[in-house]
């Protein structure tokens, strides 16, 4: 039981914990007691109810918490991808490294990122072909990554210049953060499976993993920054508390 | 106002539930729990029972009250008490029309 309410955030445990452990010892939970309490700490993470906050907009937080999620773990398949094309065998000096699992771990990372972007992007509700496009390429590299050379090629660039446009467009629209990924993916241009260069492809991992994080742990006050930029209508204000 | 549950999505429900159940007095979780599947014949997880209550609580649409031992009581505000009753109010209007219309072309 005591494993099932730590999976809530320390910030939810501290205000009500003690009361539903109370509640817990008067009704033992069955099995779809426990489910539920596990998909409650899930929603508590991605939308956290805290007090000193303005009533949350529905889809900003949560959504913007979840495209941190993901974008964290597109970022940590980036790197594991890297260290497989670095660590893969050659065939023979002619031909590419046998790196196939590694561009199956890069296409998931891809597609992940790419995911992540057109989250942020609907955030931001902003329209521009450009950061659409950005989003579309990385997607579509993924596609492109576990597909037979040439055209892994072309997915793998498609996704990187993708990745990097998108970097800058977020740069000059939400913050210095996302130069890191514009960065990253500038790196990772040298990217080659030959020669040992598989490894600057580790610095776009670590950006995603960066920008990933910063959106899951700051989630309000990027959605803050965004103000404006997100679509939400805010049915009510904050109410004032009744009477102490 | 009507729609000031609506946004809580599948909480709502949930969140309507717990209006009703703290409309004749204070409660605490248990309580809510126990009278919730009373009034609607299904039961409540708790993880859904938190998720409403904390969202209700950030609305100022409840209030938690002093604890009393490891269980804290909450109670309604004037602003969920008129809450509940657009909401009930909508819901009504929504029965009504559709009694109405059932009356009117039995199938």
């Amino acid at each position: 039981m005591t494993r099932l309410v730590r999976l809530y955030p320390a910030a939810w445990r501290e205000r009500y914990e003690i009361e539903l452990r109370a509640l817990l010892d008067e009704r033992p939970p069955d099995v779809l007691d426990r489910l539920d309490i596990i998909r409650g700490a899930i929603d508590a993470r991605l939308h956290p109810q805290r007090h000193h906050d303005p009533p949350e907009p529905a889809g900003s937080f949560g959504g913007l918490r979840l495209a941190g999620f993901v974008a964290t773990i597109g970022g940590v398949l980036w790197t594991l991808a890297s260290i497989g094309f670095y660590g893969a065998p050659y065939i023979n000096d002619l031909g590419y490294k046998d790196s196939g699992s590694a561009f199956l771990v890069g296409a998931t990372a891809a597609a992940l990122t790419g995911l992540a972007a057109v989250m942020i992007i609907r955030l931001m509700a902003d329209r521009s072909v450009a950061l659409w496009g950005s989003a579309a390429a990385i997607t579509l590299g993924a596609i492109g990554l576990v597909l037979p050379w040439p055209i892994l090629l072309v997915g793998f660039f498609g996704a990187v210049i993708g990745t990097l446009l998108f970097g800058l467009i977020g740069t000059s629209r939400l913050g210095p953060a996302y130069l890191l990924v514009g960065v990253g993916a500038l790196l990772a241009l040298g990217f080659n499976t030959e020669d040992g260069r598989a490894l600057w492809l580790i610095p776009l991992g670590t950006a995603w993993v960066i920008v990933g994080t910063m959106m899951v742990r700051g989630a309000p006050a990027v959605s803050r920054r965004l103000a404006g930029q997100v679509v939400v209508v805010e049915t009510s204000p904050r109410p004032p508390r009744a009477a102490d | 106002m009507t729609n000031a549950l609506g946004e809580l999505g599948r909480f709502a429900e949930p969140a309507l539930y717990i209006l009703v159940s703290l409309s004749d007095g204070p409660k605490h979780g248990y309580a809510i729990m126990t009278d919730v599947e009373a009034v609607s014949g299904s039961p409540m997880g708790p993880g859904t029972l938190y998720g409403a209550l904390a969202r209700l609580e950030r609305r100022g649409m409840i209030e938690a009250l002093e604890p009393e031992e490891r269980r804290r009581p909450y109670r309604l505000t004037a602003l969920g008490a008129t809450t509940l009753q657009a909401q009930l109010m909508q819901l009504n209007s929504f029965v009504r029309t559709g009694l109405g219309r059932l009356e009117r072309n039995p199938s």
